[in-house]
């Protein structure tokens, strides 16, 4: 008489699983007239589900006769359940993704997406018109504080344009760019305001002896040195007036206008992962509270798979001392790396004049604020010898067994030493020969 | 005697979930569902978009999007706006050292445009897993699209020869997959621009673009051997010829970067293509805008053309002395 009472519970259990419809078609969540559903709805009804499986639960477990087991049977049913909602948020998760309501919500989504689309473009302008303000005062990341000089030339702008593009993407990031020229030239002033990131302008002439002269080949003296010596000393300057624990904290980065950065050097997951797997944790909770350690494995599980940086690693951004990785398209190689055996920089591969202390090209590195800061006198030499200049720079400050590799242990290359063409010029200089040459006052 | 039981009970409750994610929701759900009828759908069909979000439905999962969105001031690429018209920006690559590095930053330029759809169409043949990744992974809503050059078009060696029309073949292919995609008689409003990726472009043309009717044009820097080539405007704001020195009777004197065409024209006229044979260097960009538009038609933009948006910049060819004949740097990491 008892198992049949609870079998007849079990077998309407499955009922009320398998076939989903049934209930709804006795149950004011009806389908009748509505060719689709949504998922909103197929989401209430699991709910309801649910309570009918406790209520289940609880009869085949209650009947139980023994009382040793009372305390296994809450364990049983709880686990039991968890079982249970672990199906459930796995097919929500793949199941839902099947889904199609647009005809449903269209009109709805329309409007949404509308309103969505304009108030992304006001939050944009809110930021533009902030940026130039002082940085914030609470950052949760360190800033990563990028150090660009730059000289005038027919592709400054464009270079600036694009590696603004990329700086863009990047939060708590405070661009330095610094000039080779004895004033700001409103080029660079105009670009800096209108790409809407946090800037600092600069500008540092270099002596007319250690400046390249037209034809000079790019390598036959060092560039940017005084540049950088003076990006330098302003961010010394800076934190100095404004002290404070926060302001120590931060990364220094080296960043010639002419090379290509990917978004992950700064360490930037991308946000359609995130979002992903943070709408899976909202949806998680806002259902299903204990589900939360269910969801917990999901994220790490989708983190991993789809090979990504999780949030809590970096990569320029933890930067203790220094850090460095492989720049791509330098040295007259593919790309130069150090080699990282045992989670340490054993030697560096490199094809040009391997026995420099350290071989590898400014875009190779980054090092913490708290470093620059604490040695005061640590500048770019420009008396170094040719490939010398980042040598120099690091002699003093970091060991080579104290390098933090980055990019997977130095086997990926996230950033490129491009170079760009010196655009021809023949037939504009032949009109300005005539005198007439195209118009000065539209700036290209 | 309670162990059989309990057993029995998990294998209840277990077994209709299992059913319920295996069989039911794959085939009973989607045949009652309607039928996507959005064409913006069907025009992605091919895109291997990362929107997963997108393809939910339900209000709560949207609603949850934009907690995220605070938290992330920077989202990429924009969302989606059902007011904005798509650019469909095409790009033909191919393979060389410097190919990652100028994707990457052409990415890094288009991750800032609402509404974009990339199509990129690599000279090769097959999909190589370098820009298969780099677009997974960038999120931009894209099609990534391949067709080969054949040998006797290819550039020899690495002379820019200006007779031989270098992407002809992958612009075209994405003018017919556009014109498949869409139909003829298609009202999706969009605009077809067609960019390099070695070029730089500034995000106000992307807006400037955005309100083109028929076709508009703009200066572009660093082409022709001068500063910037741009269309000459009159009072009116009509074009009426050409600011160049480079053959300024060309129907069209304008590069490639410099003109953007509203989609329903080239879906108006299917037989309008880049010409691939007989073009003379410098007339490529002729032998499309003959067909679709002429001179009286042209929008100026950027300030009646007296301000310039978009770079024609080449990057170097990376000296690679040191890599000797078998290749210093190990060839499995990517650059």
């Amino acid at each position: 008489m008892v198992k049949a009472v609870k079998y007849t519970c079990a077998f309407v259990g499955i009922l009320f699983k398998i076939f989903p419809y049934s209930l709804a078609l006795t149950s004011k969540y009806s389908y009748r007239g509505q060719p689709q559903n949504t998922w909103k709805e197929l989401a209430l009804l699991h709910d309801l589900q649910h309570i009918s499986l406790l209520l289940l639960e609880l009869h085949v477990f209650g009947r139980c006769h023994f009382p040793i087991f009372l305390i296994l049977k809450l364990g049983k049913s709880s686990l039991a359940f968890v079982l249970s909602t672990v199906l459930s948020v796995t097919s929500q998760t793949f199941a839902g993704q099947r889904c199609d309501c647009s005809e449903h919500d269209m009109p709805k989504d329309r409007t949404i997406s509308r309103l969505r689309g304009e108030l992304h473009r006001f939050q944009e302008q809110i930021r533009k018109s902030e940026a130039t303000k002082q940085p914030q005062k609470q950052p949760a990341k360190p800033t990563i504080f990028v150090i660009t000089p730059t000289y005038a030339r027919l592709v400054q702008k464009a270079e600036l344009t694009r590696l603004s593009q990329t700086f863009l993407h990047v939060p708590q990031l405070h661009w330095i760019v610094v000039e080779d020229s004895p004033h700001k030239t409103p080029l660079v002033t105009d670009l800096m305001v209108k790409s809407g990131l946090t800037y600092t302008h600069l500008h540092m002439p270099t002596a007319k002896d250690r400046k390249l002269l037209e034809g000079d080949p790019s390598w036959l003296k060092p560039r940017g040195v005084e540049q950088r010596n003076e990006g330098l000393r302003w961010l010394r300057e800076d934190r100095r007036a404004h002290p404070g624990g926060d302001n120590q904290q931060g990364v220094v980065y080296f960043a010639d206008d002419d090379n290509t950065y990917s978004l992950q050097i700064f360490d930037e997951v991308g946000p359609q992962h995130v979002t992903s797997a943070f709408s899976l944790l909202m949806k998680t909770t806002s259902l299903h509270i204990r589900e939360v350690a269910v969801f917990l494995f999901f994220y790490c599980h989708n983190c991993r798979r789809k090979n990504y940086y999780p949030l809590v690693s970096c990569q320029m951004r933890s930067t203790q001392r220094v850090s460095v990785w492989p720049v791509g398209l330098v040295g007259g190689m593919k790309y130069e790396r150090p080699v990282v055996e045992g989670g340490k920089v054993v030697r560096f591969h490199t094809g040009w004049r391997p026995s420099r202390p350290f071989p590898m090209d400014m875009a190779g590195f980054a090092l913490s604020l708290k470093l620059v800061l604490a040695n005061p006198e640590a500048c770019f030499d420009g008396d170094a010898p040719m490939g010398f200049l980042e040598s120099s720079f690091l002699q003093g400050l970091v060991t080579m067994d104290e390098l933090e590799p980055k990019a997977d242990n130095c086997s990926k290359v996230l950033v490129w030493h491009t170079r760009t063409e010196k655009p021809k010029m023949k037939r504009e200089e032949a009109l300005q020969a005539q005198g007439l040459g195209s118009d000065h006052g539209v700036e290209v | 005697m309670p162990k059989r039981r309990d057993i029995v009970a998990i294998v209840l409750i277990v077994l209709p979930w299992t059913l319920l994610i295996t069989v039911w929701h794959q085939s009973a759900i989607t045949p009652l569902l309607a039928k996507r009828k959005d064409d913006r759908r069907d025009g992605r069909a091919n895109s291997r978009n990362t929107f997963a979000l997108k393809e939910s439905c339900s209000l709560q999962n949207r609603d949850i999007v934009e907690v995220v969105r605070t938290e992330y001031v920077y989202s990429r690429p924009p969302p989606w706006s059902d007011v904005l018209p798509t650019i469909h920006v095409i790009t033909p690559t191919y393979s060389r050292p410097v190919q990652k590095a100028e994707l990457t930053r052409l990415t890094n330029t288009l991750l800032h445009v609402p509404n974009l759809h990339w199509l990129l169409v690599e000279d090769s043949q097959r999909r190589t897993t370098l820009v298969s990744r780099l677009l997974q992974e960038t999120g931009l809503n894209y099609t990534h699209l391949n067709v080969e050059t054949p040998r006797n078009y290819k550039v020899r060696g690495d002379t820019r020869d200006p007779r031989i029309p270098r992407g002809t073949i992958q612009r075209n292919l994405a003018l017919r997959w556009l014109r498949e995609t869409f139909g003829r008689n298609s009202s999706q409003s969009g605009i077809v621009y067609f960019a390099d990726d070695d070029n730089t472009y500034s995000l106000k043309l992307f807006e400037e673009m955005r309100s083109t009717k028929k076709v508009s044009v703009w200066p572009v820097a660093f082409v022709g051997g001068l500063r910037y080539e741009s269309p000459k405007v009159n009072t009116l704001g009509k074009v009426y010829g050409w600011k160049t020195v480079f053959d300024p009777h060309r129907p069209f004197a304008i590069d490639m970067a410099g003109f953007a065409v509203n989609l329903r024209l080239i879906l108006s006229k299917p037989q309008a293509y880049f010409k691939l044979r007989g073009v003379k260097g410098g007339y490529q960009e002729s032998s499309l805008l003959r067909e679709l538009v002429t001179l009286s038609d042209l929008e100026p933009k950027a300030a009646n053309c007296t301000k310039v948006l978009v770079w024609h910049t080449r990057t170097e060819k990376p000296v690679l002395v040191n890599e000797g004949k078998k290749g210093f740097t190990d060839s499995n990491v990517e650059i």
